[in-house]
């Protein structure tokens, strides 16, 4: 039961940030490394706000969520403008997005080092459930934040016109073209709405651990495996992936070593782009 | 030669091959015609083995071949070109079409490793082949340029030259006169024709070039929304009214 | 042998050691366009197994087993090339970005592997290894002995490679890269071709790794970090993919801004650390290779086959 509650908070980190992350991958044509640079950007820069600047903790995420949407869209036209009106194809793409990762994970350890740090939180003794499954309250904040993240998210993709043409984009982005949609409008707003979703994600993920430089990196897989069971650009089938991975991964602690839990990510990513490489829910390819 | 029997072939929703049934004979230039999408290079896609077909049957020789990848039709002696050329644009011409002859004893690693001597005596025969289809298409001074710096119609000769190296008996040409002047047209038909009756080559091909088509093809298979039309000699086809209606109509 | 001449007998090994690891990917992406992010993990596999091999008997650690050098590099290279089949049989045919993440994963879940299977590897604590011909060789001596041997490995693998990259072989790889549609209309069973390619270039990172167990003679899961792939990618991509000789240069070149990087000390501000500023660098170098030299600096030879 304890491992169902872990990986129920595994699968809600996870779910959250593959919304972001299979979004940009569909929209943008390629798989972006650099994601998991997002992820660290978001958690240190809330960390910054919260610990240091002393915010209340929601508005030290808002602001970080903003900080990290003008991140992104600076590289993206730094970047992967000029690239796309070159037609660089995806692997271009995937190494520059690589070079990224590399290259904002060294920016965190120049700036902050690369010594372990957490929220500073006044500690809690976990919560006891029936089965004994013990749940911290941060936890618990976590589960609650994701939820209502997701539905705003639901809210968003399903009734503004920017997120329809986002999703009309995600569907089929010739006829997206076709049919007058500002790509180049739509692919902004992906950057912000993956801010979002990587500054959540990595926010709930530091909250849950603790800061590292690397913890972006190692979210990487199980993200990715999300976003492919799900099938790429479809941000509903990102937050089931999420949860089947999270559960997986925490499940096979049960009967396995637990340093093997992105092993199970890797071997779910791996069958599904074998035997249904459009994932659980059709979409993708 | 090749028999096609109630092909079907969707895309999503499309049904882009939709029940049709031909055959192309021994020895002959066979045209395909059909207004745009009519399903003519899902057809082709079909008969080299690029898609699965949802139905129907593919023989060539008596042989089905609908089932096969797409690597082992060429070893059939069933070749075709691409609507829009395909060179190997950083290789040479003559590289392009060196790599082209099926099973190269040096295309093994240990064969390149350790029979150096007989992989060079089958490379200078290649050579002399390549050297000669230059010849012929009257290209032999491009034979070091790299492909990607030629011209439309030099890609299209150089796409029909790699073609020939492969021995081909049957041809699928997908337009091969898009796109080129006409007196490069003028020549390429000269090929075709020399190929067939030299050769015994059979060609099966697609053209959009009324006059063109009317000139080399005989019989003439029109296709429109999936199906097939109508069939016959050039004259049949211009008489035909089902076939002047879905010109004009669509 | 110490101070300069031994750093730079030091230095020109380990190139050496990723020299054979480029031509290992240049056959792979260079030639075939064949993308392989998993070279750490069979980096890994070589050195790994050639420690066991060639080790001598000891209860913490798979092996050691007493095998001569050479027949250790062999074994080495035999099981990362098994490794390479294993993984290869049903994903070769795979999409190159689907290929991409899933050779990344395999190569995270070898390290994984060695961190975990402590009773094997002895996990991160890491494993001696042995100094092949130690017995011979006087030890001031020992490391240009080393790198004799590290540069002859590196001189018959690379006329090896050529050879075959040379014939027809090679031209079908080249195929391949420019156009797999090309390649299968005339008759080329391109999935086989693309397995056989990973499975030699695999070899080639397992004899890197057994060269650089048997130099460093201490290995931990930390010398596999996906850093070390990124690191070949740039020598590949920079150095001219398609040119071995391009390869090895960039190899050198890209080591000796990796170790150059180590003098900043003296003019970074205190607490820099080198680590963070390498692995920026390495990012910001495989930008500017895609965005402004896609094809590496020296480019390809123009003739694809040789062999007459
Ligand atoms: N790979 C594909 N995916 C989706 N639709 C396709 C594909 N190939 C062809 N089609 C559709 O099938 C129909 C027939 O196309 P095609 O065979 O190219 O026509 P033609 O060569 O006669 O002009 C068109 O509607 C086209 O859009
Ligand atoms: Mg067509």
């Amino acid at each position: 039961m304890q491992l169902l509650a872990n990986g129920i908070i595994m699968g809600a980190i996870i779910s959250v940030g593959a919304v972001g992350l299979t979004l940009v991958s569909r929209i943008l044509h390629f798989f972006y490394f650099g994601y998991a640079g997002m992820l660290v950007f978001g958690a240190y820069f809330t960390l910054t706000f919260f610990n240091f600047v002393e915010l209340p903790l929601v508005v030290s995420l808002l602001l970080s969520i903003g900080l990290l949407a003008a991140l992104a869209i600076a590289i993206d036209r730094l970047t992967f403008k000029s690239l796309r009106s070159r037609g660089t194809g995806p692997f271009g793409m995937m190494v520059v997005g690589i070079g990224l990762e590399l290259l904002l994970r060294s920016s965190v350890r120049l700036i902050w080092g690369s010594d372990v740090m957490r929220f500073e939180l006044p500690i809690k003794r976990a919560l006891v459930f029936p089965f004994d499954v013990r749940i911290t309250t941060n936890q618990l904040i976590i589960i609650g934040a994701s939820l209502l993240l997701m539905y705003l998210l639901h809210l968003f993709l399903d009734m503004t016109k920017i997120g329809k043409a986002m999703r009309a984009t995600a569907d089929n982005i010739e006829l997206a073209k076709v049919k007058g949609i500002d790509t180049e409008k739509v692919i902004m707003w992906t950057w912000g709405l993956a801010a979002i979703s990587a500054g959540a994600a990595g926010f709930f993920l530091a909250l849950d651990t603790r800061l590292v430089p690397i913890m972006g990196w190692k979210l990487l897989l199980p993200l990715f495996a999300a976003v492919i069971l799900g099938g790429v650009g479809n941000p509903y089938g990102a937050v089931v992936g999420g949860m089947v991975i999270g559960l997986s991964q925490e499940i096979s602690a049960g009967f396995m070593a637990p340093s093997y839990k992105p092993a199970v990510a890797f071997v779910i990513m791996t069958l599904t782009l074998l035997v249904k490489p459009s994932g659980l829910f059709g979409r993708g390819g | 030669m090749l028999t096609v029997q109630n092909l079907e072939k969707s895309f999503g929703g499309i049904r882009a091959v939709d029940g049709c049934s031909f055959e192309v004979e021994d020895e002959t230039i066979t045209g395909l015609i059909g207004p745009n999408g009519a399903g003519k290079t899902t057809v082709f896609n079909l008969i080299s083995g690029f898609y699965q077909p949802d139905g129907g049957k593919i023989l060539f020789r008596e042989n089905r071949i609908d089932d096969l990848p797409p690597y082992r039709i060429p070893h059939l002696r069933l070749a075709r070109t691409f609507q829009i050329t395909r060179e190997l644009q950083k290789m040479t011409v003559i590289d392009n079409l060196m790599v082209a002859p099926l099973d190269q004893m040096g295309e093994s690693l240990w064969n390149s490793w350790f029979r150096i001597p007989s992989v060079k005596n089958q490379e200078r025969k290649i050579k002399e082949k390549a050297l000669d289809v230059l010849d012929f298409l009257e290209i032999e001074d491009l034979k070091d340029e790299y492909a990607g710096n030629l011209s439309g119609g030099q890609k299209k000769l150089l796409e029909f030259g790699r073609t020939m190296m492969t021995d081909p008996e049957l041809i699928l040409l997908d337009e091969p006169g898009a796109g080129i002047n006409p007196t490069l047209m003028k020549k390429l038909n000269g090929y075709i024709e020399t190929l067939r009756s030299e050769e015994s080559m059979t060609f099966f091909l697609i053209e959009h070039d009324m006059d063109l088509v009317m000139q080399l093809c005989d019989p003439i298979i029109v296709m429109s929304e999936g199906k097939k039309l109508a069939e016959g000699s050039a004259r049949e086809i211009q008489e035909n009214e089902k076939v002047l209606e879905a010109y004009l109509g669509g | 042998m110490s101070g300069p001449a031994g750093f730079l007998i030091f230095f020109l090994t380990y190139a050496v050691v990723y020299a054979i690891l480029a031509i290992g990917l240049n056959i792979q992406w260079g030639f075939t366009g064949l993308v392989n992010f998993g070279v750490a993990g069979f980096f890994a596999v070589g050195a790994y197994v050639s420690a066991f091999m060639s080790g001598s008997p000891s209860p913490y650690h798979l092996g050691g087993f007493g095998i001569p050098f050479p027949f250790a590099l062999l074994i080495a290279m035999v099981v990362s090339g098994l490794f390479a089949l294993i993984l290869g049989i049903p994903v070769i045919r795979l999409r190159e970005d689907y290929l991409a993440i899933v050779t990344i994963g395999f190569a995270e879940i070898v390290r994984l592997i060695i961190v975990s299977e402590r009773n094997i590897t002895k996990g991160p604590y890491g494993m001696g290894v042995i100094k092949p011909y130690k017995e011979v060789i006087s030890s001031p001596m020992y490391g240009l002995f080393y790198l004799g041997i590290s540069l002859a490995i590196l001189a018959i693998l690379y006329l090896a490679i050529a050879r075959v990259v040379g014939s027809p072989w090679g031209r079908v790889l080249r195929t391949i890269r420019e156009d797999e549609r090309v390649a299968l209309v005339l008759g080329k069973n391109v999935n086989w071709f693309k397995l056989q390619v990973l499975v030699l270039g695999s070899m080639v990172f397992g004899l890197g790794g057994a060269v650089f167990a048997h130099f460093f003679n201490f290995i931990t899961p930390n010398h596999f970090l996906p850093m070390e792939t990124f690191l070949v990618w740039v020598m590949v991509m920079a150095g001219g993919s398609g040119n071995n000789l391009g390869v090895i240069i960039g190899a050198v070149a890209v080591r000796g801004l990796w170790e150059g990087m180590m003098f900043l000390s003296d003019v970074l501000p205190q607490g820099v650390q080198i680590g963070a500023v390498r692995l920026g660098v390495i990012g910001l170098l495989l930008i500017l290779v895609i965005m402004l030299k896609p094809e590496g600096i020296l480019g390809e030879r123009k003739t694809a086959s040789d062999i007459l």
